[in-house]
């Protein structure tokens, strides 16, 4: 791997705490458990579609234990990661596929990430009902994942011309 | 890099939120349409008992060994009016009528869940 490369990757990942750290400043306005906006999967989406599934998947996990040490908590590391590795295993996929727009793939990503939270709660507090949530965090998911898709699309197609943050020559 | 333009709309795209949406809904639907239940099953250490929902009734379990529970059905609605838990969960949980719903008092080892008939053929 280039200098450049680990270097923007460290950049994109700093970016991507920050973006935690500011949606956790947002009053949460809906009374739904687990209910995100994920605005710094706006990084990860960028890593996706610039780079590849392999360094969006470290950048995940690097994104979810550090915001998780630094402002959340461990429980938030488990679900975090529970639901971060079924959303970048989905996405990629549907990805490869080049049968879908960036603001699909982001929302099935973003459900699939309620999904493995749940998968996640299940097997921590063994009870089936948690499920009942999935139904909500399904309309949630889709229009946060739709929104943060189109945004990710803006942000990537905007960046991936300007020679400031290019990644042409990874 | 990535030549194809994915900021358009595509028509898979259209497919999988559909998809989506409608599992969503047929969710939805699922979870707010259970039925009432008929009768519920309190189990303690005293035992497996079974009352029905559409009479009023007290039931007091009073086991020197794991406390006193008093469960009161009124109105199709179950639930726990006294026990002498540390906690008091299963006193502060709402009443609960529908199939499915449960109401459990974990240090006195009270469980009581709302069942409905056709269930009862296949639970043995």
């Amino acid at each position: 791997m280039k200098t450049k490369t680990i270097t923007r990757l460290g950049i994109l990942l700093c970016l991507g705490l920050i973006l935690s750290y500011v949606e956790s400043l947002i009053p949460i306005m809906v009374a739904v458990p687990g209910f995100k906006i994920g605005l710094s999967n706006i990084v990860t989406m960028y890593v996706l579609y610039l780079y590849d599934n392999k360094k969006a998947f470290t950048i995940m996990v690097l994104k979810v234990v550090l915001s998780g040490f630094l402002f959340s908590g461990i429980s938030a590391i488990i679900y975090g990661l529970a639901g971060g590795v079924f959303c970048i295993v989905v996405m990629s996929l549907l990805k490869k596929t080049n049968l879908f727009s960036i603001m699909t793939v982001s929302m099935t990503g973003a459900i699939s990430h309620n999904f493995g939270q749940l998968v996640a709660a299940f097997i921590v507090m063994r009870n089936v009902q948690i499920f009942m949530y999935f139904p909500v965090l399904i309309l949630t998911g889709t229009v946060t994942g739709l929104l943060i898709g189109f945004l990710s699309g803006i942000v990537i197609k905007r960046l991936e011309n300007s020679s400031l943050f290019s990644s042409k020559d990874v | 890099m990535r030549s194809d333009d994915f900021l358009k709309w595509k028509k898979a795209d259209l497919y999988i939120i559909a998809a989506m949406l409608c599992f969503a809904a047929i969710a939805v639907l699922l979870v707010k349409g259970r039925k009432t239940g008929d009768y519920i099953v309190v189990e303690s250490t005293d035992g497996k008992q079974e009352y029905m929902l559409d009479e009023d009734r007290e039931i007091i379990i009073d086991n020197t060994e794991h406390g006193y529970n008093k469960i009161i059905i009124s109105d199709g609605y179950v639930r726990m009016e006294e026990a002498d838990c540390p906690n008091q969960l299963c006193v502060k949980h709402k009443p609960v009528k529908l199939n499915g719903e449960s109401i459990v008092c974990l240090p006195n080892k009270v469980y009581v869940t709302v069942v409905s008939k056709n269930k009862k053929e296949t639970d043995n």
